[in-house]
């Protein structure tokens, strides 16, 4: 009953992730994650991406920040080295939750819901089809390519050429698994672009089955709106 | 007649008469044409022109040779063509999470008709499974039975039935056939040819010209021996699930012995292509245990040491930058010196007739059917003990489908285990073989002998 419709995602993602950009405020941000990573935690869709991307890039960012800002230059942007290590640690935690914040927005918006529920959002709002297709293959491509990463390895391991040895082998043979990884992936991408001009499948009924525009949703978009408004209007006017 | 002719790979084809014209004029008398043709007989290029794949057109409304679309004129805006080539995985949308909405996405009529056009194709089963989750054959059925739902006004069928079950190509042909009455389709493929479906069909011929030999029977009696004596392997108690589907093998047991060639046969998602990867080592059994001349191994732990698997989908097996590289690579990998491995590629690489012009190509930049004998010449050359095959005449003609049958009976005699996975009877009846049948989860031994002479087990 609380979930948005597919419209009323990208309406609420596109607002919410411009505030978070212009928010200077950082209880506010560490609201906003706070909120955007308990929903993401909750919904089984996106729980183990949102999980790799905390362990794996947030909280090795905010490490690598707080050394850099704190430690090495001790000072945020602007102000003399090692004049001031507490702003420059506040800096870099204020960059890392600005960026938690806007990346678990996107997944609890977006990445929660099918590829084609997204299609039927962008339609909805009378996006024209030519961006809906562009669009689509960037959030197509991350799950294709890391199948396409599976089965390179795969293959190289029926070949003799690794012993399956998990993380840190997969590691070793990325620079291996690139190379067919990006050929394959710009082919594939070409290819499945013919198909879908021939058989006219972005113009397909099916697509259009919008989901009716709710009260609920309503409320998540004026919300989002609101907030983004006063965002821009705070960041223009800091004083 | 059509007349297909091919001036090397890196030139187009030269088509002496218009494909279009041709296959139109076939299509305004039968509802059905068949396009038969040996290999690099511009088949495929033929059925792309008449279904306007952009790849074959680099001028709207024309085709690669200059010639206009013949009825560009007079289609309507809502007509639609669909072709489905021998790459599955490319003709299905990427688009769609589950089978259910593949056939929703393609839908252009009534929904409820495709249901029963899927189930008329036993998709009923999967319909809430991942695509890519699903066996080749499975995806085959899968991306037909979508392009028949796009209701279009020319459907071309290349190649891709032959990973189908012999036994469902034909109903799954009417099934198509009688979901639109406007949609005319036009076949290309190696091993529907007699099916009582296509009896009524225009049979078009395409005539090869040009400098690409089809692979020697001769030289592909002349196989290497593995690089060391292949053991007797034996599967007791495998079991084996899928995330998301239920077990596809149940304490499946066999005993395959060197020197014989196996032919694993069973409906498409019955678990052979499972049994293969399980003995190549890339998957790993749930339950269950393998045994190598009476020991135990786990393949796992050393893949594509014991057993050199030659995947059904050639794409998902290449993974260099040049076609040396892909057939190099293996023999390296097993330990052979850079001589010894440089002979054994060029060697397999002369026994499916890739010429060494080919070697600082890409792999991908090959046409469907080199790809498929490049992956096979990349599984050979490792000389591993054993060899699975999945598929190894898939895309390949008349000929290049008996050289292939020559290839197995060499490897066989040099005294390698083989293990076929196939749904070309061409290629299986002309071998000599223990014929086994995955079903229900379990691999039971049905026969023994060649198509002239096979007695029951």
């Amino acid at each position: 009953m609380l979930e948005p419709s597919p419209a009323a995602r990208w309406l609420c993602a596109v607002g919410i992730i411009v505030a978070v950009i212009f928010t200077r405020d950082l209880r506010i941000l560490i609201a906003v994650f706070g909120v955007a990573a308990m929903t993401c935690l909750y919904v089984h869709q996106v729980r183990g991406l949102f999980i790799k991307f905390l362990l794996w890039v947030w909280l090795p960012l905010v490490a690598w920040g707080i050394t850099v800002w704190g430690g090495i230059v001790g000072s945020p942007p602007g102000f003399p080295l090692h004049s001031d290590a507490a702003g420059g640690v506040l800096y870099a935690f204020r960059i890392s939750v600005r960026l938690g914040a806007a990346v678990s927005v996107l997944q609890a918006f977006l990445l929660s819901v099918d590829l084609e529920d997204l299609a039927r959002g962008l339609f909805s709002l009378r996006v024209p089809r030519g961006i809906v297709l562009v669009v689509l293959s960037v959030v197509a491509l991350g799950p294709e390519l890391r199948k396409r990463s599976e089965q390179v390895l795969t293959a190289r391991a029926a070949r003799g050429l690794l012993n399956r040895g998990g993380r840190l082998r997969a590691g070793r043979e990325a620079a291996n698994t690139l190379v067919p990884l990006v050929t394959w992936g710009f082919r594939s991408a070409a290819m499945r672009f013919e198909y879908w001009n021939q058989r006219g499948l972005l113009e397909s009924p099916w697509l259009d089955e919008g989901a009716p525009f709710r009260m609920i949703d309503a409320a998540y978009v004026t919300f989002s709106a609101v907030w983004c408004v006063a965002a821009l209007w705070a960041y223009g006017n800091p004083h | 007649m059509v007349r297909g002719r091919l001036v090397g790979l890196r030139e187009p084809a030269l088509i002496m008469v218009n494909p279009h014209e041709a296959l139109l004029s076939a299509l305004s008398s039968h509802r059905h044409a068949y396009v038969s043709g040996p290999n690099f007989s511009a088949r495929s290029e033929a059925l792309q022109h008449i279904t306007r794949l952009p790849s074959a057109s680099e001028t709207p409304g024309s085709d690669s040779y200059g010639n206009k679309l013949p009825d560009s004129a007079n289609s309507r805006a809502d007509e639609r063509f669909a072709y489905v080539g021998p790459e599955i995985y490319h003709s299905l949308s990427g688009l769609a999470t589950s089978v259910k909405s593949e056939l929703m996405l393609h839908s252009f009529g009534n929904q409820r008709e495709i249901t029963r056009l899927a189930m008329e194709a036993d998709l009923d089963d999967v319909l809430d499974r991942s695509c890519f989750e699903l066996s080749g054959g499975q995806q085959a059925i899968l991306a037909t039975v979508a392009a028949t739902a796009l209701r279009p006004r020319v459907l071309a069928l290349d190649c891709c039935l032959e990973q189908v079950d012999a036994d469902r190509r034909d109903s799954l042909l009417r099934a198509v056939a009688g979901f639109n009455s406007e949609t005319s389709m036009v076949i290309a493929d190696n091993e529907l040819k007699g099916l009582p479906f296509l009896d009524g069909a225009t049979e078009l011929r395409m005539e090869p010209a040009g400098d690409l030999p089809p692979m020697s029977a001769e030289r592909c009696r002349e196989a290497f021996q593995p690089r060391y004596p292949a053991p007797v392997l034996r599967l007791e108690g495998l079991c084996f699930s899928y995330p998301r589907s239920g077990p596809v093998l149940r304490d499946a047991e066999a005993t395959l012995a060197p020197g014989a060639i196996y032919w694993l046969r069973g409906a498409n998602g019955s678990g052979k292509s499972t049994v293969s990867k399980l003995l190549a080592g890339v998957l790993t059994p749930q339950r269950g245990l393998i045994f190598a001349d009476g020991k135990p191994i786990r393949p796992a732990l050393k893949p594509g040491a014991l057993v050199s698997y030659h995947f059904q989908n050639p794409d998902l097996q290449l993974f260099s930058t040049t076609a040396w590289d892909e057939v190099n690579a293996g023999p390296l990998a097993q330990g052979c010196s850079e001589a010894e491995a440089a002979w054994r590629a060029r060697h397999v690489l002369d026994q499916v007739a890739i010429a060494p012009t080919f070697d600082r190509d890409h792999p991908l930049d090959l046409p469907f059917t080199l790809r498929k004998r490049l992956a096979l010449a990349a599984a050979v050359a490792c000389g591993c003990p054993w060899l699975i095959l999945d598929e190894p005449s898939l895309g390949q003609d008349a000929e290049n489908t008996s050289a292939i049958g020559d290839l197995i009976r060499g490897l066989a005699e040099s005294g390698a285990g083989v293990l076929v996975i196939s749904h070309a009877q061409r290629l299986m009846d002309q071998l000599p073989v223990v014929e086994l049948e995955m079903a229900d989860g379990k691999i039971i031994a049905r026969a023994v002998g060649n198509a002239a002479g096979r007695r029951p087990l």
